[in-house]
């Protein structure tokens, strides 16, 4: 009997680690690894709705970011901007339903609240070549001053919509839908493989 | 490549926006007393404009908002961007 509640990684069937792609002096500079698991709410509210503003201050600590692309941290969690009026709150996993809930007890009907944990692959890139890696791919401004870390782009690679965030230096994490999950490791490992990439072992 | 200034994103490639036609163009109040020839109007009448052109665009792989744009018909070049709600801004040139 399949235990259907046990959460599979998208990337299951092709996860591998170890050292890939070209070899190069100083070894690969583009790190991967999946982060897992994590807890994903999507949240929805008027920002100038004083029961939505403080309830999500009350369930996840930070306040909501009003500029386009910001990212706020409270702790372990991350509050994307993705539109005006649309936020993604991101932690690693709290158990299910636990941060939908937090959420959903504090904004009341002021809100609406939707678990997209078990939707959303997360790629983490990292290293030197990895903004270069997802300049070959989206069409977005990479360039360091303004691509810095806690800033976030809606995009799309390879044609699939895609959240891009910058959450450290030369750190990024690239969301898709789970069903483009396998499509966009492949498409992303694949342009990296002229600077050599390893593959570590999935984190949060 | 056409680079696009989204309201709220600002400058984006044009490859992640979906043309929405022309804009502008109020949907009538009560559709039950229109006539097929007004509703017709509605539906499918269109500018088909030579220059400065009022028309909508959807960011559709960023933040999926629709918003305005005056582009000029001619050179493909884009004269102004506003958000939905807000009256559209005059432009130099335009003949309406």
């Amino acid at each position: 009997m399949v235990d259907l509640t046990e959460r599979v990684s998208a990337l299951a069937a092709i996860y591998e680690t170890g050292t890939f792609g070209a070899t190069v002096d100083g070894g690969p500079s583009v790190a991967f690894s999946e982060r897992r698991p994590l807890s994903i709410v999507h949240v929805a509210g008027k920002p100038d709705d004083k029961a939505f503003s403080d309830g999500v201050k009350t369930a996840c600590g930070c306040d909501l970011p009003t500029t386009p692309g910001d990212i706020a941290t409270s702790g372990d969690l991350s509050l994307v901007w993705l539109a005006p009026e649309r936020w993604l709150a991101v932690c690693p996993n709290r158990g299910s339903g636990v941060l939908e809930a937090a959420f959903r007890d504090a904004c009341g009907d002021s809100g609406a609240i939707i678990d997209v944990s078990h939707g959303r692959t997360v790629i983490r890139l990292s290293g030197a070549n990895a903004r270069t890696v997802l300049m070959k791919g989206a069409p977005l401004d990479f360039h360091k001053k303004v691509f810095t870390p806690g800033r976030a782009a809606q995009s799309a690679i390879s044609q699939c919509g895609t959240l891009i965030t910058c959450p450290a230096e030369d750190t990024f994490d690239v969301y898709v839908f789970r069903a483009f999950g396998q499509h966009m490791w492949e498409w992303l490992t694949d342009a990296a493989g002229e600077f050599g990439y390893s593959v570590e072992t999935p984190a949060t | 490549m056409l680079t696009i200034k989204c309201p709220w994103c600002g400058d984006r490639d044009l490859t992640e926006f979906a043309a929405g036609g022309e804009g502008h163009i109020a949907r009538p109040l009560e559709p039950a007393t229109q006539s097929d020839a007004e509703w017709g109007d509605y539906i499918y009448t269109r500018k088909n404009t030579k220059g400065i052109h009022y028309e909508r665009w959807m960011h559709a792989q960023g933040c999926r908002r629709w918003f305005n744009a005056v582009r000029d018909t001619v050179s493909d070049e884009f004269l102004a961007f506003y958000k939905t709600g807000e009256p559209a801004p005059k432009v130099e040139g335009d003949g309406s």
